[in-house]
């Protein structure tokens, strides 16, 4: 799995830090900073959440493991 | 008020300001009051849906315990119903954006600067990415499909980019609050046909139509006591 933000959209809020702190840490200019690009399977459902619960949807998995089912989108 | 520019000069005027005021508070309320009328109305216009709803409602609400933040964030019949309450009927049907670059847009020319309205109303239902579009059809939202996730710039009751809603994660919240208490002690029914029920688009606001009338009672675990027909709106 890898994550994108879209530092167009990403205005700080630091949601995804407290949901994967080991992923996303809020830099001193007050967008999100990615740590970890491309993130174990473990930290999964924590990424989902982060990007799920992402106040301006700027988060995205944008690619997914080959051994892993990839869910479609349309 | 007292935030300067780079220049040393007030970077928000009074009128700015108050400009923002006005609209964080008009924004927060005929939209969320609508959408609950609609929520409601989709809801009784489709008692399976309102089946799953209340039983994901008495699930969560079953115990004495709390109900914890993440319960609350969840609710995934729920927020599927209003999400498609919003996509069906958004309180806003035109948003409006300043082209910043000269741009070709299917053959038609937008020059920088001038502005350029979208329209939810519209956008919600295109059929390519929202199937049966004029149905109400909350499991869009349910995994794999997650139909809003899939179509961000185009599934966009509360807008998109930079300027999307930024209300949006508390309305819903908003939303969930409401329907867990009215849902918990009180029965609804429509109280007109189910199709007369429906925007009024001549006003500069959205609203419902009048009469928008449905019947509630207090459920019968409570005081067994019937309630007059209500105005949602």
């Amino acid at each position: 799995m890898r994550v994108a933000v879209d530092l167009d959209l990403c205005q700080g809020h630091g949601v995804c830090e407290s949901e994967a702190p080991a992923v996303f840490e809020l830099a001193s200019n007050g967008t999100v900073t990615i740590l970890e690009e491309t993130p174990n399977e473990e930290l999964r459902s924590a990424v989902e959440a982060a990007v799920r619960y992402c106040p301006t949807s700027a988060l995205r998995i944008t690619e997914e493991d080959q051994t892993h089912a990839v869910v479609p989108t349309q | 008020m007292s935030i300067k520019d780079e220049d040393g000069l007030p970077r928000f005027l009074a009128d700015e300001i108050t400009g923002m005021f006005i609209s964080m508070m008009f924004a927060g309320h005929h939209t969320t009051s609508g959408t609950a009328a609609w929520t409601l109305i989709e809801l009784l216009r489709h008692p399976e849906e309102f089946e799953a709803v209340h039983r994901e409602l008495d699930e969560l609400y079953a115990g004495e315990a709390d109900v914890s933040y993440q319960a609350l964030r969840e609710m995934p019949r729920l927020e599927s119903a209003i999400k498609e309450a919003l996509r069906l009927h958004p309180p806003l049907i035109l948003l409006l954006r300043v082209a910043k670059e000269d741009l070709d847009v299917d053959g038609f020319a937008i020059r920088a600067g001038q502005m350029v309205g979208a329209s939810p109303s519209v956008s919600n239902r295109i059929v390519e990415d929202f199937p049966d579009a004029d149905e109400f059809r909350p499991v869009r939202y349910l995994a794999p499909r997650e139909e809003d996730r899939a179509n961000p710039w185009t599934w966009i009751p509360f807008g998109a980019g930079r300027h999307r809603c930024v209300g949006a994660a508390f309305a819903m919240m908003q939303l969930k609050a409401i329907f867990s208490v009215l849902l918990l002690h009180w029965e609804f029914e429509l109280a007109q046909p189910p199709e007369t029920y429906r925007n009024d688009h001549s006003k500069m606001v959205i609203q419902l139509q009048q009469p928008c009338v449905v019947r509630y009672r207090r459920k019968a675990t409570t005081t067994p006591e019937a309630a007059p027909e209500v105005t949602p709106a």
